[in-house]
């Protein structure tokens, strides 16, 4: 006996739909995405730019323009000893980071998702194989190891890169394996087998597509972890050589002088690594809820 | 008597990503002490949020619920203050998946003796301790001493069925509420698990709110169904009515739905089971003393006697 | 009538499933056999454990048998190699239980349904539409319904979808593993009516998987009951639900509970009466 034409007026306040579980969680996924693709685009954007802004040249400097601090005529950061404007040097230090930091993470993706498959799909002797070279990377202390293979092949950007990759690659590897043991006991697998499609087709057409989203924001992620490492590592000398400019570098070379009173040499670049790896982080926790959220839908 | 339940027009309305939903749109029904009173309905009626309203077991920052119920003669709608005092007291709750509903570290022998324990707070630990083994009995679960030690893992499905309706009666409730309580189990073992609620029905006069989905589980167990589709109810009645005559169309469709078994032939029932009138005509009457040609006896254990 | 016209489509002989697990050996199947001829139906009824998905998962060789034989038109699948498995394997399709999950979420209708054609050497990708759209009449779906993710289809929808790939490679065989279990009362009795008219129509076999007598009698004229890995009886539908011989089939028709029969048990008014007088016993025994 419904009556159905008497339409009841809702009973939920605007403060309980605010307060609701389903909107907070949006909500904090959309500042989180928010604050963080801004953060990271204050110094993303610039950086990308810097080769058609109008900077002072970073690697020759003006002699007597030396240690200015920020906010000085034509310098908006301010000058290191050898009279180099700041500003430039911590844009054009950042594509080298981004560079080396972009093509690491696309290439451990890469490597972390194959190896991640075949181990989660094909297990046996694959599966062992991939996880004890997975845990045996982990448990390398990764700087030393860094630094070592530094010291080896000598500090070129390819090697950089492809060691900063091959350090980062169980992490992807880990949560496709995972994922994909999830998805290989689902029936629509088992359908793609009944139909007889082969193994690798499967795997590519079926598995990985379904866990591509979670993969790719967790690789994302490794973004920041990436440029901290090259960061690291120019701080160490280990990194891109001089003149180049490196965030890490910059840093190194300013750390004396903190003491003396010119602290934007240190800060500055500082504040650039934080803002980008904050926001980073931000961004990817956001996408990771928005997947989840988006993946939980259907 | 005053009701167990009453619930007069109860809207719960959710607040999800998608929007909010009103899974519930303003339904009201009363439980007597003693009865059983069933919602009936598929899925997405609304039927077990119903129930899950009236436990208040919906988070706040999803359920938003109105109108108003009362449980053993509190408000349950409008004011938290009297769940305490009701949940695993006056009222208890048998859920759907008895493995899940369990602890997975610990033994069945503790968590039933804690359930005791927070219904009857006088009695010491080996009291209640006691109490379980007893109740365990009860439910006729054997050797149940030795029962008490095992983890939930290592139990049938009917056997922790078994042990949630033994935590249930031991608080001596007014109300069982039985969220599609079955539904997971096997056939034969549904069976057991229903005798079973009958007996303790029997023994405690319990009432009990029954959420199925189960038209012929309905029938067994209830005084009155009320027939559930998207949010409202579209027919009550006494559920042999309701079963013989349904006057809603959803509900007529519902039975029609049903693939009919029929009458057979139990050689251990006294005479052939009576059919109900709108039910098909029934297949040729097999004489009492055939024998299949060509079937395989396997060797079977015997009937009866072992407990799933 | 000739032996050639009685030869059974699928003949299962001396069926053995074992899983090991740390050590022990598991029988899943323990020596099953049965026959289906072509065009017939068989349900295999049991309850969890009995071992008839794991025989309906063999016979799509999504698991391989111990020992024993299951000869599908004169070949024996059980031994195949993957190699010879693979242009057999159209011809014996699957319909599974689970409708959430049995559907790629990523792809539409039309693409699920498209890929046993595309896997079978179909390039033409406007007769593969034209057979998708096809398919999905036959089970009753719309045209729209072409372009739509599974999430956008309720549950008997998606089962139908399933229904429609399991029939896109043509096969002789189908075999519909719990494929009614999971759907509402109502769902099911439409998606049944659409398996027997295809079956009708297109001359199909089924080996119909089931935990429930009443779909069975629905749609199977055989039936044959398992209960841990073995065949307890077989026959007739007609026969075994009417007059089961075995003490197991017959605490399995006992258990199935209709709306309309009610065998042997108190009626409520008696349970209410016994209540009753038992809850004024103890009240009078307080009391006094």
């Amino acid at each position: 006996m419904a009556v159905a034409d008497l339409v009841r007026p809702s009973a939920v306040t605007l403060r309980q739909l605010n307060s609701s579980a389903a909107a907070r969680r949006a909500r904090h996924s959309t500042i989180k995405i928010w604050v963080g693709a801004i953060c990271a685009g204050i110094v993303v954007v610039p950086v990308v730019l810097a080769g058609v802004l109008p900077l002072p040249d970073p690697v020759r400097g003006v002699l007597k323009d030396t240690s200015l601090p920020p906010l000085s005529p034509g310098h908006l950061l301010g000058t290191d000893p050898n009279g180099r404007d700041l500003l430039s040097r911590i844009l054009h230090g950042g594509q080298t980071s981004l560079i080396i930091g972009v093509l690491a993470i696309v290439l451990s993706g890469l490597i972390g998702v194959v190896a991640g498959s075949l181990a989660g799909y094909y297990g046996g002797w694959v599966d062992v194989l991939v996880s004890r070279a997975l845990e045996a990377q982990m448990s390398l202390p990764l700087l030393l190891m860094l630094l070592l293979v530094v010291a080896l092949f000598g500090p070129s950007i390819t090697v950089i890169t492809l060691v900063i990759a091959v350090a980062q690659w169980p992490e992807p590897a880990r949560l496709t394996r995972a994922l994909v043991l999830v998805e290989r006991e689902k029936p629509y697998v088992a359908a793609a087998q009944v139909l007889g499609l082969r193994r690798p087709s499967i795997i590519l057409r079926h598995i990985i597509p379904n866990i591509l989203p979670q993969v790719l924001v967790v690789v994302f992620l490794l973004l920041a972890q990436a440029v901290l490492l090259e960061s690291a590592l120019s701080f160490l000398g280990a990194g891109v050589q001089r003149p180049y400019p490196t965030w890490g570098g910059i840093i190194s070379d300013g750390r004396e002088l903190f003491v003396i009173g010119t602290w934007w040499l240190v800060t500055l670049p500082g504040v650039a690594i934080a803002l980008l790896v904050v926001g980073v982080n931000l961004l990817g926790d956001g996408l990771r809820d928005r997947v989840r959220r988006v993946k939980a839908a259907t | 008597m005053s009701s167990v339940v009453t619930v007069d027009d109860l809207v719960v309305e959710l607040m999800t990503a998608g929007g909010i939903i009103r899974a519930v749109d303003g339904v009201s029904f009363r439980i007597d002490p003693g009865e059983t009173v069933t919602i009936i309905g598929e899925s997405g009626s609304g039927k077990s949020t119903t129930a899950m309203a009236l436990l208040r077991l919906l988070p706040d920052d999803l359920a938003v619920i109105s109108g108003a119920a009362t449980v053993a003669g509190q408000d349950v709608v409008g004011t938290r203050k009297h769940l305490g005092a009701l949940r695993g007291r006056a009222v208890a709750l048998i859920p759907q998946d008895p493995m899940t509903a369990l602890n997975p570290i610990s033994t069945v022998g503790a968590q039933l003796t804690e359930a005791i324990r927070r219904a009857h707070p006088e009695l010491d630990k080996a009291a209640a301790r006691g109490r379980a083994v007893e109740l365990m009995r009860q439910v006729h679960i054997a050797a149940p001493e030795k029962r008490m030690r095992s983890y939930p893992h290592e139990l049938s499905g009917g056997m922790l069925q078994r042990m949630l309706i033994a935590a249930a009666i031991g608080a001596e409730p007014q109300l069982i509420v039985a969220d599609e309580p079955t539904s997971a189990l096997d056939v034969t073992v549904q069976a057991g698990i229903l005798d079973l609620l009958l007996e303790l029905q029997e023994r405690t006069g319990v009432a009990m709110l029954l959420i199925t989905h189960d038209l012929g589980v309905a029938r067994l167990m209830s005084d009155r169904v009320h027939v559930m589709r998207q949010g409202v109810f579209v027919e009550e009645g006494p559920v042999e009515q309701v079963v013989g005559h349904p006057q809603h169309e959803y509900t007529q469709a519902l039975l029609a739905a049903i693939p009919e078994l029929g009458p057979w032939h139990d050689p251990e029932e006294a005479e052939p089971a009576p059919t109900a009138p709108q039910s098909t005509p029934p297949g040729p009457h097999l004489p009492h003393d055939l024998t299949p040609e060509g079937s395989m006896s396997a060797a079977t254990t015997g009937t009866g006697g072992e407990l799933l | 009538m000739s032996a050639q016209t009685t030869t059974p489509l699928l003949d299962v002989s001396g069926l053995v499933i074992e899983y090991r697990r740390d050590g022990e050996s598991f029988r899943a199947v323990d020596d099953v056999s049965f026959s289906l001829a072509r065009g017939g139906c068989l349900a295999i009824v049991g309850e969890s454990g009995s071992g008839k998905s794991t025989i309906a998962r063999a016979l799509v060789r999504l698991v391989k048998p111990t020992a024993g034989s299951m000869t599908f038109d004169g070949t024996d699948l059980a031994t195949l190699s993957e190699r010879h498995l693979r242009p057999v394997r159209h011809r014996i399709q699957m319909v599974f239980q689970d409708p959430y999950g049995s559907l790629d979420p990523h792809l539409t209708a039309e693409q699920v349904v498209v890929e046993p054609m595309a896997v079978r050497g179909e390039r033409d990708a406007a007769k593969r539409r034209a057979r998708a759209a096809e398919l999905l009449d036959s089970v009753g779906l719309p045209t729209s319904a072409l372009h739509r993710k599974p999430h956008e289809f309720s549950g008997g929808q998606r089962q139908r979808i399933g229904i429609a790939r399991a029939l896109a490679s043509d096969p002789d065989l189908l075999v519909l593993d719990e494929a009614t279990s999971a759907l509402d009362v109502s769902v099911q009795a439409q998606v049944l009516a659409i398996l027997a008219r295809l079956r009708a129509e297109r001359g199909l076999t089924y080996l119909f998987i089931s935990h429930n007598l009443g779909v069975v009698q629905a749609i199977s004229e055989e039936v044959l009951v398992l209960r841990a890995g073995k065949v307890v009886e077989r026959g007739t539908t007609q026969q075994v639900l009417t007059a089961p011989a075995e003490p197991y089939t017959r605490r399995l028709r006992r258990s199935a509970l209709e709306p309309g029969l009610m065998t042997g048990r108190k009626p409520r008014e008696v349970v209410r009466a016994v209540a009753a007088a038992r809850i004024a016993e103890s009240a009078e025994a307080v009391t006094a």
